[in-house]
């Protein structure tokens, strides 16, 4: 079967949902190619069975699967996924894994585009500067906000980027009283406690109502909408204007190019499993970093011998994530009046509290200044059967019987946990990438990725450096079995990098409009385009940059 | 919740680094004495739930070993539900019908109740479930000793807490129990028969 677009874009997540949206309200016929089902908001359930301890919004690992090369002493260990049950995969359904976000968004700072140049090189690191500035990026994050919907307030502090807004267009979602004991233990630390801007709306907006505040958020997809998914914030609304097609089930393993190098057609299997052909006059693949890098290297051809945009051998190159680590600290009931156990117990209301004091870290320790990172505090989640699995685990090996029942019995009525995560930037080396395998394939007989997962020991020392401010932020809040964990183990929600975006073809896959150089008809816009990945969740950097990018395809394609 | 896949609570599959199953030599099987008396019905009366349709997943004997090894690692107590209460068995089996799940896996969960019961023989020339408490739980810390031990008993645990703390619709955590006894809320919306496990598997 052959089906004609006007432009075809593979992949329905925050990369590919901006595009959608603006291109379908700018008259474009568009068509997106999603590999996952369309589940909707009535489909959703905070059902841990099927959504975290089952594959339920993934493809099952014996399908397929990823090769993981994990770094050790003086070589890498490959392992595919399915051998070592370590699952690389998100989301895989329309909207991508925006559905399963928690929307911490933070905004990049203006010294990110320039890191290179800012702070130098470090000796191992392909640091690089973007092509573009933060001003540049600036009105399509103040877009995101208005559009996707993200609630928070501005409040003054040393780092606070430049605005062209005032304030989030959204109020902030209710509190725990917890947020207010952080508030008063930076204050007495002389640290500015910042309100977290959420992409969850605190207000219905059109056809989305507001949160309700289910205490299960991060991981789960969101039942009323308020959680700001490329489905329900962009795709719902864009479907409306009648140009949009939306096909779930198509797993595009293939960009065919004619003699000039051009994308002529994208190739997928249904859920029947037989191939269709997409023509279209301009492709977008926005399939998450690892799965771009992926199909991109899956496509020769004549002007691509080694994949679209590797005519310089850089495409798969510098994939990063997102260094850091967590931290944890108790608060036993114990310690608190009757009053305050009850605001404690108050489920459903966020945190909602970070620190941005070490984004830039000026300390003796480190020589000159350096870029640090953003910490963010969070309730441990709500999920029984997952924070049970930890308890069985005692000094000596496993616990059992009345012993492990007075302990779970303890953790889960007697005191609440308060978890902290320090995001920093993840060092693109030269052992950190994607290429294809030479063995393993997917059901349909296609080459799987293979990622290379080295790590800079850089990015281990700000993480600790950050770590340790933070626990004396939770020691002043009178937290108890305080501890906190660094290392080099990629995230796998959070993946960027492979297509780098630069100036100089020689260097880089994209150009400033996320135009593959060696192609001019086909775009990226997930997260494939960062050179480097500031101190922050990608997701609303993708969102901003992909709105960027279709606005720059609106305007070319008018 | 946390952003970063490498937390711990992040509902992940995997809670230990996974260990290699190793194969042990199945002659002591032949000693295994089967004197079990007490068969315990591997079906359970819990309409229209998951569980309620397992069958003919273990035999008799296995099952009564699981049964015993489940009261062991997780007792009825004045305060809380036991294993029993809670269908843990069944779930069990359940899980062991589970085609989506990861074949190695189900072998070792179904491996690890022959060598619990090698374990009882070895050291008391009984059945597990003949065994006294004490005897249980030496057997129990025996096999813990030996990594594939450790690891099936870890996978036996885990199993039990989701018996615990799943939702009912799946026919263990009977009336609540689980959730009453540690206070906890679910969320909202609870699954429904349409989108419980595995119909939302892809």
């Amino acid at each position: 079967m052959i089906i004609e677009t006007e432009v075809c874009i593979v992949g329905s997540g925050a990369g590919a949902a901006p595009v959608a949206y603006t291109l379908s309200k700018a008259g474009k016929k568009v068509l997106v190619l999603e590999k996952g089902p369309w589940l909707k908001e009535e489909d959703f359930s905070k059902d841990e069975i099927s959504v975290c301890r089952r594959p339920g919004y993934t493809p099952n690992l014996r399908d397929e699967r990823h090769v993981l090369e994990t770094p050790h002493k003086d070589h890498f260990d490959a392992k595919s996924t399915y051998d070592s049950g370590r699952d690389f995969w998100n989301g895989n359904m329309v909207g991508g894994s925006s559905n399963l976000m928690s929307g911490y968004f933070h905004r990049l700072k203006p010294n990110d585009f320039k890191l290179l140049s800012t702070y130098g090189p470090i000796e191992g690191a392909n640091v690089a500067d973007w092509p573009i500035t933060y001003e540049e990026l600036e009105p399509f994050y103040a877009m995101t906000e208005k559009v996707v919907g993200v609630s928070g307030k501005v409040v003054s502090h040393a780092q606070l980027e430049p605005r062209s807004t005032p304030d989030f267009p959204y109020p902030p979602l209710a509190e725990n009283h917890i947020s207010s004991l952080i508030d008063d233990a930076c204050e007495n630390l002389g640290y500015t406690s910042l309100p977290t801007a959420r992409a969850i709306i605190s207000k219905p907006k059109e056809d989305r109502n507001a949160c309700y505040y289910s205490n299960y958020c991060g991981s789960y997809a969101c039942s009323s909408g308020a959680k700001g998914s490329a489905r329900a914030a962009l795709l719902d609304p864009a479907l409306k204007t009648g140009n949009l097609t939306v096909t779930p089930h198509a797993k595009v393993f293939k960009l065919t190019t004619d003699a000039t190098g051009k994308v002529v057609s994208a190739h997928y299997y249904d859920q029947n499993n037989q191939e269709v052909i997409v023509k279209a006059q301009t492709f977008v693949v926005a399939c998450q970093a690892i799965e771009t890098s992926r199909l991109l290297l899956t496509s020769t051809g004549e002007k691509h011998p080694d994949g679209i945009g590797n005519n310089n051998n850089q495409l798969g190159k510098n994939v990063i994530f997102s260094a850091g680590g967590v931290g944890h600290g108790e608060f036993p009931y114990a310690n608190f009046s009757e009053e305050e156990i009850t605001k404690l117990k108050a489920r459903g209301t966020f945190v909602n509290r970070s620190l941005q004091e070490w984004y830039e870290i000026d300390d003796p320790e480190f020589g000159h200044k350096t870029k640090g990172g953003t910490v963010d505090f969070l309730w441990k989640h709500a999920n029984p059967i997952s924070r049970s699995i930890r308890l069985k685990w005692g000094k000596d090996g496993l616990v059992w019987g009345d012993t492990l029942k007075k302990k779970m019995h303890h953790y889960f009525t007697q005191e609440r946990h308060l978890t902290f995560e320090v995001f920093n930037d993840w060092l693109p080396t030269d052992d950190c990438f994607v290429t294809l395998d030479d063995k393993v394939t997917d059901k349909w007989g296609d080459p799987v990725a293979k990622v290379r997962l080295g790590y800079h020991t850089h990015d281990l020392k700000v993480g600790n450096y950050i770590s340790e401010k933070t626990e004396a932020v939770l020691k002043e809040m009178g937290a108890e079995r305080i501890r906190s964990s660094v290392s080099g183990s990629a995230p796998a929600n959070l993946q960027a990098g492979g297509c780098r975006f630069g100036d100089d073809p020689k260097t880089s896959v994209l150009d400033k409009n996320c135009k593959v150089h060696d192609c001019d008809n086909l775009y990226i816009t997930d997260g494939s385009f960062m050179p480097t990945g500031g101190s922050v969740p990608y997701t609303f950097t993708i969102y901003a940059n992909s709105f960027r990018v279709a606005d720059y395809l609106a305007r070319k394609l008018a | 919740m946390a952003s970063k896949q490498f937390t711990d609570d992040l509902g992940t599959r995997i809670t230990k680094p996974h260990r290699t199953t190793l194969n042990r030599r199945h002659f002591l099987l032949g000693m295994v004495a089967i004197s079990v008396t007490a068969v315990v019905p591997s079906v359970i009366s819990c309409s229209a739930s998951p569980i309620h349709d397992v069958h003919n997943q273990l035999t008799d004997f296995d099952f009564a070993t699981l049964t015993a090894v489940q009261n062991h690692l997780f007792p009825t107590t004045d305060d809380a539900p036991g294993a029993t209460e809670l269908h843990a068995a069944t779930y069990y089996s359940w899980t062991l019908m589970d085609t989506e799940k990861d074949p190695k896996v189900i072998q070792k969960m179904r491996d690890g109740l022959k060598w619990i019961e090698e374990e009882a023989q070895k050291l008391y020339q009984n059945s597990f479930v003949s065994l006294s408490h004490n005897q249980k739980e030496t057997a129990l810390r025996s096999l813990e000793k030996e990594g594939y031990g450790e690891s099936w008993i870890s996978l036996t645990l885990t199993n039990i807490f989701e018996a615990l703390l799943s939702d009912p619709i799946y026919g263990a955590n009977t009336n609540q129990s689980g959730w009453k006894w540690l206070d906890h809320t679910p969320g909202i919306p609870r699954p429904t028969a349409e989108n419980i496990y595995k119909n939302t598997a892809q």
